[in-house]
């Protein structure tokens, strides 16, 4: 697994993961990772929307215009039937993933 | 499963074939994406100006993005060879010498090629014409039939 995989993987099922409990646009995933993660986790446009897309030419994801909150129109996106089962696997995965780096960078 | 399926092939046909139309949609979206933030300064406090200008600065590398996007799309690589042919050609039309020579040596191939099996043709019917009982076409395959001669004949084809 290239390093890159790794990122990329990593946000794909953060960004999974922050539309499981209801739909989202793309500001407000970028915000919610942002504040659940106490500002650590600070994701940029530049590979927010790249990703967003990804997951949605996958079928993971399914997006929507949508007005907002504030009653401005976003796209909003939100997870498919398949995209729930993807994000059940790849939480799993990414358990034991972690798992293993923090075991080995214990270890090594 | 299907669904799927049904739901990605419709999603990459429509990034080939309207790829104007996913790049506005793109464009809309990040649009939609700087005013939200824009609200979220003013939110913090910021004035209107300062909340636009921070947001702005916050956003670069728009068109990397949309790059980067329309990569994840997989047109990229139409794009890319077309410009790929592009870009040898205008190189090829700059050396002359060059491009002489390597249509010389395409053509020699092509050309000497054709030659030499239209004189093998020609062999094969001038044998196949003057062959009577017993005659043999030198170049043909080994016929299988040895045993009954009258039926065997030179396979030039």
């Amino acid at each position: 697994m290239r390093p890159s995989d790794l990122i990329q993987g990593t946000l794909d099922v953060l960004i999974l993961k922050s539309i499981a409990a209801e739909p989202k646009h793309g500001w407000a995933i970028a915000k919610r990772i942002q504040t659940v993660s106490g500002d650590v986790l600070q994701i940029k446009q530049g590979s927010l929307y790249p990703a967003l897309h990804r997951l949605e030419q996958q079928g993971w994801i399914k997006a929507e215009w949508r007005s907002s909150e504030t009653g401005r129109d976003a796209k909003f996106y939100s997870l498919t039937r398949a995209g729930r089962a993807q994000l059940t696997e790849e939480l799993s995965q990414w358990e034991r993933l972690s798992a293993a780096i923090r075991l080995t960078l214990r270890n090594a | 499963m299907l669904r799927r399926w049904l739901q990605m092939i419709r999603l990459r046909l429509r990034s080939v074939l309207r790829s104007a139309r996913v790049d506005a949609e793109l464009d809309r979206e990040m649009r939609a994406h700087l005013e939200l933030q824009i609200d979220e300064n003013v939110a913090r406090g910021m004035g209107p100006d300062e909340a636009r200008f921070a947001a702005l600065r916050a956003f670069g590398g728009v068109d990397q993005m949309k790059e980067e996007a329309r990569d994840a799309r997989g047109i990229a690589l139409i794009d890319n060879l077309t410009r790929d042919l592009r870009y040898s050609l205008r190189g090829l039309r700059r050396q002359p010498m060059l491009l002489l020579a390597a249509t010389t040596s395409i053509a020699l191939g092509v050309g000497g090629n054709i030659a030499v099996q239209s004189c093998q043709r020609a062999a094969a019917l001038r044998t196949r014409r003057t062959a009577g009982r017993g005659a043999r076409a030198h170049y043909s395959e080994p016929r299988q039939s040895r045993d009954i001669p009258a039926l065997a004949r030179p396979r030039g084809e």
